[in-house]
């Protein structure tokens, strides 16, 4: 753990945790919109995440990960992650985070609940479960170019 | 939204004993995953069952101020101190045993987490209006497999109902609540026993869509000997413990 010998920043907090990424998918937890809040006193610092879905396995990774990062910024004395109640959903996702989503083939609903298919963008996608590999998936399917297709649950 | 806050002044042996139940849930899913009709069946009863246990962790945190409270509570507690309810204290023994027991678990959570949303812990309420989201996908489900057995012909029909007449007697159990916890939560005293005289009324209508009758008993005191199925939390206990028993966790 890095000495207090110089002031953590917010900036420099966020930096550290900036590239990383969710466990089971290839996009930045930033990008997911988990990273609601940073409070910086001296050099403890807190981290306020967001998760998407209260049931994910890969919460105690994600903690993990953090608090390491966190932990090697300069002048921090200490970090603690808190988690919020809930709140997440798929509006939460920037676009690179999308893009990224996209590139594995997990489709995001749009605000009106419309599906696009991340392989060939068609709009005619039917979602055949609520469920599926994951609890914030669900199994859809591309009517155009016969995919099978997972979409981010969801939730409000 | 709301951060998570401590188990301080939050009835926390009632949110811990909510925990219990979604625990409990969850572990018999999980357990009877591949009992499904077809393999989407049981991909979705092993996705319910891990949003319950899911649901159970952070309920734990919640009540009980802590991860490692949550991990003792769970592997460490004798089975006096679970405030686990009667409906969740059982091994379905049929396809219809589990639909019957989880459409009745579903719809009564959905009430409980209607009344908690409006509670005056923070905390509480934005966790339980997250798990009101999330579960109406398993009311969903567990309602599509009610009415879709009881339109598969006479015997499966005749199957819910005697599993209706097992279970019915602690249909109302998980919106059991003391009233000094509603005043607590900041509910008025008697808010969920108003709310269970509705609700099983509901059930009744429901129920009645597809020819099925509720048996005549008063479905009160669900702690009273005899009532509803066997009660094997110890031995449900047991089960979850097997592999803690012999190799402890890290916490």
């Amino acid at each position: 753990m890095a000495t207090a010998t110089t002031d953590v920043t917010r900036a420099a907090v966020e930096a550290a945790i900036a590239p990383i990424e969710d466990p089971e998918l290839p996009v930045r937890i930033v990008d997911l919109g988990m990273l609601q809040d940073v409070d910086v006193d001296g050099g403890r610092v807190v981290v306020h995440l967001l998760p998407t879905f209260l049931a994910c396995p890969a919460r105690w990774m994600v903690e993990s990960e953090v608090r390491a990062a966190v932990e090697q910024v300069p002048g921090t004395t200490g970090c603690e992650v808190r988690w919020l109640a809930g709140g997440w959903t798929a509006e939460h996702v920037t676009p690179a985070g999308q893009r990224a989503l996209a590139s594995v083939g997990l489709a995001l609903p749009g605000a009106d609940g419309a599906l696009t298919c991340p392989f060939c963008g068609s709009s005619d996608v039917t979602q055949t479960s609520g469920f599926g590999s994951t609890v914030c998936r669900s199994a859809a399917y591309c009517e155009s170019c016969r995919t099978p297709v997972e979409v981010m649950k969801v939730k409000r | 939204m709301s951060a998570v806050t401590t188990g301080e002044d939050i009835g926390s042996g009632y949110v811990a004993a909510v925990a219990d139940d979604e625990l409990l849930v969850g572990h018999v899913l999980t357990s009877v995953a591949g009992w499904g009709p077809e393999l989407e069946i049981n991909i979705a009863v092993s996705s319910i069952g891990q949003d319950e246990i899911g649901h159970a962790r952070r309920l734990y945190e919640l009540g009980l101020g802590s991860p490692v409270a949550a991990e003792r509570r769970v592997y460490e507690s004798p089975a006096a101190d679970l405030g686990a309810c009667r409906l969740v204290r059982s091994y379905p023994r049929r396809w219809e045993s589990l639909v019957v027991r989880q459409f009745l678990y579903e719809e009564g959570d959905h009430v409980r987490l209607g009344l908690l949303r409006g509670c005056s812990q923070p905390g509480l309420a934005a966790l339980a209006e997250e798990m009101e989201h999330e579960e109406r996908y398993h009311r969903d489900f567990w309602r599509t497999w009610l009415d879709s057995t009881a339109g598969k012909g006479a015997d499966a029909k005749h199957r819910l109902q005697a599993e209706l007449d097992c279970y019915w007697p602690v249909a109302g159990s998980l919106l059991e609540i003391p009233t000094d916890v509603e005043t607590v939560l900041g509910l008025e005293a008697g808010t969920f026993a108003t709310a269970l005289d509705d609700h099983l009324q509901s059930l009744v209508d429901r129920l009645a869509e597809h020819g099925l009758r509720v048996p005549d008993v008063v479905v009160a005191n669900s702690r009273a000997e005899g009532a509803g199925p066997d009660d094997r939390l110890d031995e449900m206990l047991a089960e979850m413990r097997s592999v803690y028993a012999d190799a402890p966790g890290s916490w």
